[in-house]
């Protein structure tokens, strides 16, 4: 400890000295630390990179009002978990000065378990449901909560229906002018989902927290789209018109098929699992060089962003396409991975009390619209995890 | 504006130091500062919150800047090699890497590059916000011309808030001053 508070005066004196504002008794201080070979390495270094405008520029991307909107919650969680230690020692006491100390005792403990009970079972937290933004080309958008017909004509002339199977591309009339082709972006919040046909006949199923951003008729020789988030795709056959899926740091090119891409931002490795047909992937690799992977039914493709590699594996596809058909299907996954699931389709945070909590693996198939507390109670039941529930906010712990 | 909860100690010079001001001083730079060790840098943010959230009990048992300091380091670190000790395990890392990065000498070395980079990182934070922003704009090598695009506002006043930045931090960190310059100016 006492190391790391000499070299945080280290790290200040050595910014003073790259402003000159040292003063001689502490330049006298940092000589004086000079000669330690450890230290001198390390100013050594410091000296020669000098300001690092890279790492300093990087400081932006913390959202600090959000994490401290956490960090709260966590405190306030704890300091209601003291009160409950005082009905603990409330119940020594109550050994020990018998009569007048049980009814305290009992008080308390009625209250506390009153308290616990509505804490855990009347509070409803509902499950996603259909939910989407359109933002078309001119930048205006449309709500898409409610499933009522309408028709949107965009800038180009090009007519979107929506309806009871959300939006659709086909229209059939070709009143488009040539020219530039708009595109529209379709968006997907926290607990919401949502469905849509495009021009060409392909079905996209969209995930909670997704975004898709596809022209609105495909003209020249493929049909690109771009996702992120989860999506599911059944793609229209065109052998001559290959559809390509861009997920930054993955392509996936395929002619007709049924796949589900998973890639979300706040998840290490963008998922690619191959129901029917074939696809080809295409991911960047380490080097700048991309590497070509073919997946068959049944197979997943695993692209690492950190090592920017790709695994093939076989899996149990139904697991990966489960909340297509309205199911979480967990076999032996990762509290962590699970809990990341339930965020984005109940719009809940979750709380781990220990780190080890996070690698607790459980198996389960839950019907994805009932409550989340179901979920959570079949989980508690076979396990030593215990969940708390207040408002929208999860803390796990152990029991 | 939300208001949380709160409490402040006594430090160095009779000055007083609140939490609050001590999470908005110190979070990004424990962040970044865990990204040295993990292998994902984005699981230091859940890490480096944990790590405020124990401060608060603990807090009151400070009384020395340098001291919350240290103690924020070291957790955070702590953090981070229970981490990839869990990483290790699961995605077969090399062994040797890991040990480089627990050694005592790496992690003092992170200290101080990282408390240099958060002193003036924190000091272009205090500039006026529009001066901060293209400022920080020119640093991930914006031209003056994108700049102004970017923010919406003419190539004028991105040169008129460039040299109010050159004054504030002139007076705060004379010397970087050359090589801040040459950011501005470029």
């Amino acid at each position: 400890m006492n190391h790391t508070k000499e070299h945080i005066k280290l790290a200040e004196l050595l910014v003073k000295e790259l402003t000159g504002e040292l003063t001689e008794k502490e330049k006298e201080q940092l000589d004086l630390l000079e000669k330690e070979d450890a230290k001198k390495e390390i100013m050594d270094s410091v000296r020669e990179k000098s300001i690092d405008f890279d790492r300093i520029s990087q400081y932006q991307q913390f959202n600090i009002e959000e994490a401290r909107k956490k960090v709260d919650w966590r405190v306030r969680f704890q300091q209601k978990n003291k009160s409950r230690k005082l009905t603990q020692f409330l119940k020594y006491a109550a050994v020990i000065a018998l009569p007048l100390a049980l009814a305290v005792y009992m008080i308390f403990e009625v209250a506390n378990t009153e308290q616990n009970y509505v804490s855990q079972v009347s509070v409803e937290i509902p499950a996603g449901e259909t939910k989407a933004q359109l933002y078309l080309s001119d930048g205006s958008t449309v709500n898409l909560e409610n499933k009522e017909s309408d028709l949107i004509r965009e800038k180009d002339g090009s007519l979107i229906e929506k309806g009871e199977e959300g939006l659709n591309y086909q229209t059939g009339e070709d009143a488009a002018n040539a020219g530039q082709v708009a595109e529209n972006i379709v968006v997907t919040p926290v607990g919401g989902e949502y469905q849509l046909t495009l021009s060409d006949g392909t079905k996209v199923w969209m995930n909670a927290k997704s975004e898709i951003r596809y022209p609105v008729r495909f003209t020249g020789n493929k049909r690109k789209v771009k996702v992120s988030g989860e999506v599911y795709f059944e793609v229209a056959k065109d052998l001559k018109k290959p559809f390509i899926v861009d997920v930054n740091d993955v392509e996936i090119k395929v002619l007709g098929t049924q796949f589900n891409v998973m890639a979300y931002p706040e998840e290490r490795s963008i998922q690619t699992t191959l129901v029917e047909g074939a696809v080809r992937l295409n991911a960047k690799g380490l080097s700048g060089n991309n590497e070509t992977v073919d997946l068959i039914p049944g197979k997943q493709a695993d692209y690492d962003r950190f090592s920017k590699t790709v695994e093939t594996k076989e899996v149990d596809v139904e697991q990966y396409i489960a909340w297509k058909n309205g199911k979480f299907v967990f076999e032996k996954e990762t509290l962590n991975d699970i809990m990341r699931k339930l965020e984005r389709w109940y719009d809940v945070k979750v709380f781990f009390q220990t780190h080890e909590l996070k690698h607790k693996r459980f198996t389960a198939r839950i019907d994805r619209y009932g409550n989340i507390n179901d979920i959570l109670d079949k989980m508690e039941q076979t396990t030593d995890v215990q969940f708390v529930i207040k408002n929208n906010v999860i803390q796990i712990r152990e029991k | 504006m939300k208001t949380y909860s709160d409490k402040t100690i006594t430090v160095e010079n009779n000055e007083s130091l609140s939490y609050n001001d001590l999470f908005n001083e110190m979070y990004s730079a424990l962040c970044m500062f865990a990204g040295r060790f993990l292998v994902v840098a984005s699981d230091g943010e859940d890490l480096v919150q944990e790590v405020f959230v124990k401060l608060w009990d603990k807090f009151e048992e400070f009384n020395s800047l340098n001291a919350v300091k240290a103690y924020l380091y070291q957790a955070t670190r702590n953090a981070c090699l229970n981490e990839i000790r869990h990483e290790k395990v699961k995605r077969k890392y090399e062994s040797h890497q890991v040990k480089q990065v627990e050694s005592e000498s790496y992690y003092l070395k992170q200290v101080v590059e990282e408390e240099t980079s958060r002193i003036i990182a924190n000091s272009i934070d205090e500039l006026p916000p529009q001066c901060k922003k293209i400022l920080q704009l020119s640093m991930q090598g914006l031209k003056n011309q994108e700049i102004a695009d970017d923010l919406g506002i003419s190539v004028n006043s991105v040169k008129t808030q460039k040299a109010i930045a050159y004054k504030t931090l002139r007076s705060k960190l004379q010397n970087i001053f050359d090589l801040i310059l040459h950011i501005l100016w470029m």
